[in-house]
């Protein structure tokens, strides 16, 4: 299995002591080349799970192993390595620098791998023109629309060509027919071999755009039907765009 | 992350608080421009130490003055205090023995006098390879009807090419017992001869030298008559001293006898007086005139009329006062330059008080070198406070950019890479400042130097066309790779708190 985790669980002390179990040892999947929807509540530990598959946090108990990586086990150098290559983000609120323009937060990441300036914009300027934004590759942050704001954030997260994308709620900002076209993206970008493990709230778009649709109560996975692989048409049963 | 992109980044972070990095930064430019001012100035005084006083006839000279009976030793160094007593009482003695020694040198009864015959035995001492007294007097003159009181006479060898060159009019002497005088422009200037021209149209002329002795002690007897029929600065003197009858009438009849010589004097033209023919006119020394002698050119300074040596030697001798008290110092010239400090321990113990110019020039050193470390910690402290700005404005960065860390950290930035863009930042803001600060020094330095220049001119009698600061170029390469140091060791903290910061909490940051 491409994305797998065993009984994980992550606890957060507060600072009056007490503490709150995020995850209660969540048995999670995912297969290479396929779209998961996470749907859960707020507070179902849904975010918590993403970020333990991207490495940006370790968990208190549990496996988790991604690309045949066990994340729990790798030093902090390599999970920074990890998120360098092998994963993307899409946040919610985009993440994006408000001080770079738009070809500038796209290159973000190659910056870390040591790629040239020329390199990084030529690249960037070709991913921006593939999300529709290349009459905009030198405006900033302030100057995009939501929409724009979100094509950017996607393009930064698969600029690296990374084998996982992760989005925690890609069109919880967005209108319906911008996060249609977000989501559009996120398959063609799938139908390249992309895995991508989205979280959200909105179970129409889930069972459209997702292969399979994973739901999450109180850190735990309380639903999650059998990896069916990237050849089966999403489950809500339409095509996908 | 290549050094070009670091590089980048630490220039975007930099460029967002513009007003901010650069008031930070004016730390280290005030850090850097008083650090570079007190190295230049203390340069400056070494380079003229070294270039045009420290040169191998100065080196070889040692100045020799009479012993006054108090033993100088090698100044605070040798101070042993021997016997049985108390470690305090051991220190005041010390102390006792040290303030004896050094406000007054020249305290005591003249016990080493320098006459001819103690020249001799001092070109005897081993490796003197010549010694001549420094001869200065003081004369009343008269020429052509203009007239000056006391002026100061110095005695010089024939053969000096220096003084030679300083002659603006007229020639030097033609023997060392010549009956001839150079006179100094100022001199002159005073009889109101001002142009070049009118004053080489005084050589050829003749000068009367009116011997006037020790005028201190005619001073004594003052001009005013008291009506015990002796002089009232007498009667004065002699208050509560038992005196007989007879010694009065005695001690009054000297004294108005010395009271009318120091009224009246020899009338010029007299038997007492000594004719001399102006030969030249001289200036001062001057920059350009190259080597400056110490010892001997430091003590013309303020002469106004130049005698041969030799006839100089026996004009002082012919006064009574002179004759006992001798040579006011001498010069006594090394084989070596190196030899000049053995010279001076033989004359010491000899019982003169005698300082080689080497020993001079390494005293001032080290007092130049002193005041420089301590006015460069002084300053260092500013660099310290400068350092201590630049830790509070990086927290403040850090703290404003924890979500921008988090998206760094998501993107795939290591720990590492975070610690060092904070840290090339801080290195930016060391690096600017420093430069900035050495280039207003270098600025300033130019009407520094000219208002230094005008300052000694004025308020010294030495011409100077020198720099008083001198910018060392090993100050241009290490000031800002210091400045750079210092800089970048107030980032480490909050470069590290930054690189430590949890990338979850940091996406949750708003």
């Amino acid at each position: 299995m491409f994305v797998r985790t065993e009984q994980v669980a992550r606890s957060y002390r507060l600072e009056g002591g007490a503490v709150i179990d995020a995850l209660r040892g969540a048995d999670f999947t995912a297969a290479k080349g396929e779209i998961v929807a996470i749907l859960g509540k707020s507070g179902s530990g849904k975010s918590t799970l993403l970020n333990l598959l991207g490495g940006l946090d370790r968990p208190s108990s549990g496996s988790v192993e991604v690309a045949g990586q066990r994340l729990d086990k790798l030093s902090q150098k390599a999970l920074a390595r990890f998120r360098l290559k092998t994963v993307g983000f899409v946040f919610q609120s985009f993440n994006l620098s408000g001080t770079l323009r738009a070809w500038e937060n796209v290159g973000l990441p190659l910056i870390f791998s040591g790629v040239s300036r020329s390199e990084r914009r030529r690249r960037a300027l070709a991913l921006l023109d593939r999300v529709g934004l290349s009459g905009r590759t030198g405006h900033r942050p302030g100057q995009l629309s939501a929409g724009e704001q979100q094509r950017t954030a996607l393009a930064r997260a698969i600029v690296n060509s990374p084998e996982l994308l992760l989005a925690d709620e890609p069109t919880g900002n967005l209108d319906t027919q911008t996060s249609s076209d977000i989501l559009d993206l996120l398959v063609e970008q799938n139908r390249q071999g992309l895995t991508i493990v989205m979280v959200t709230h909105d179970p129409e778009l889930a069972g459209r755009y997702a292969h399979r649709i994973v739901r999450m109560a109180d850190g735990r996975i309380c639903e999650q039907p059998s990896a069916a692989g990237p050849g089966t048409p999403p489950s809500g049963g339409e095509a996908a765009p | 992350m290549n050094a070009a992109g670091l590089v980048s980044m630490a220039f975007e972070g930099l460029l967002r608080k513009k007003g901010r990095n650069v008031l930070t930064a004016l730390g280290i430019v005030i850090a850097i421009l008083s650090l570079t001012l007190v190295i230049s100035a203390g340069e400056g005084m070494n380079t003229f130490l070294e270039t045009e006083l420290r040169q191998e006839e100065n080196m070889r000279q040692v100045a020799v003055n009479p012993g006054f009976g108090v033993d100088m030793g090698d100044f605070f160094e040798d101070v042993t205090v021997e016997g049985e007593m108390s470690e305090e009482k051991r220190l005041r003695i010390k102390r006792a023995i040290m303030n004896r020694r050094r406000p007054h040198p020249r305290a005591g009864r003249k016990t080493k006098v320098i006459d001819d015959e103690a020249l001799e035995s001092i070109a005897k001492v081993p490796h003197v390879a010549s010694v001549r007294p420094l001869v200065m007097d003081r004369f009343d003159v008269t020429c052509e009807g203009r007239s000056s009181k006391a002026v100061l006479s110095f005695g010089l060898l024939p053969d000096s090419e220096r003084y030679r060159r300083r002659l603006i009019a007229g020639s030097y002497f033609s023997g060392d017992a010549a009956l001839e005088v150079v006179v100094h422009e100022y001199l002159l200037y005073t009889w109101n001869v001002t142009s070049d021209e009118d004053q080489a149209g005084w050589v050829g002329k003749y000068l009367d030298l009116i011997p006037i002795g020790g005028t201190a002690l005619l001073d004594m007897f003052g001009t005013q008559l008291g009506d015990g029929g002796m002089p009232v600065d007498v009667e004065k003197l002699l208050r509560g001293v038992e005196l007989t009858a007879e010694e009065k009438a005695v001690l009054a009849k000297i004294a108005v006898k010395v009271m009318n010589r120091r009224t009246s004097g020899p009338p010029a033209g007299s038997d007492s007086a000594l004719r001399l023919k102006i030969v030249g006119v001289i200036r001062d020394h001057e920059m350009k005139d190259g080597f400056f002698n110490i010892l001997e050119d430091g003590n013309a300074m303020s002469a106004d009329i130049y005698l041969p040596l030799g006839l100089a030697r026996t004009t002082y001798k012919a006064s009574r006062f002179n004759s006992n008290a001798g040579y006011t110092r001498a010069i006594a010239s090394a084989d070596a330059s190196g030899n000049a400090q053995q010279i001076q321990k033989e004359l010491q113990k000899q019982g003169y008080i005698a300082v080689s110019v080497g020993a001079m020039l390494d005293q001032m050193d080290t007092v130049i070198t002193g005041l420089t470390i301590f006015q460069s910690f002084m300053t260092g402290i500013i660099l310290v406070v400068a350092g201590l700005g630049i830790m509070t404005t990086m927290i403040t960065s850090v703290v404003e950019r924890t979500r921008e860390i988090g998206i760094w950290k998501a993107v795939g930035a290591s720990n590492r890479q975070v610690l060092a863009v904070f840290l090339t930042e801080s290195a930016f803001i060391g690096i600017f400042g420093s430069v900035i600060g050495l280039a207003i020094a270098r600025i300033l330095m130019i009407p520094g130097n000219a208002l230094g220049r005008m300052i000694i001119e004025n308020e010294t009698s030495m011409p100077f066309s020198g720099d008083v600061a001198i910018l060392p170029l090993w100050v241009i390469g290490i000031a800002p790779v210091f400045a750079t140091a210092i800089a970048i060791a107030a980032a480490l903290y909050p470069a590290f708190r930054g690189a430590r910061i949890d990338p979850v909490a940091a996406l949750r940051n708003e």
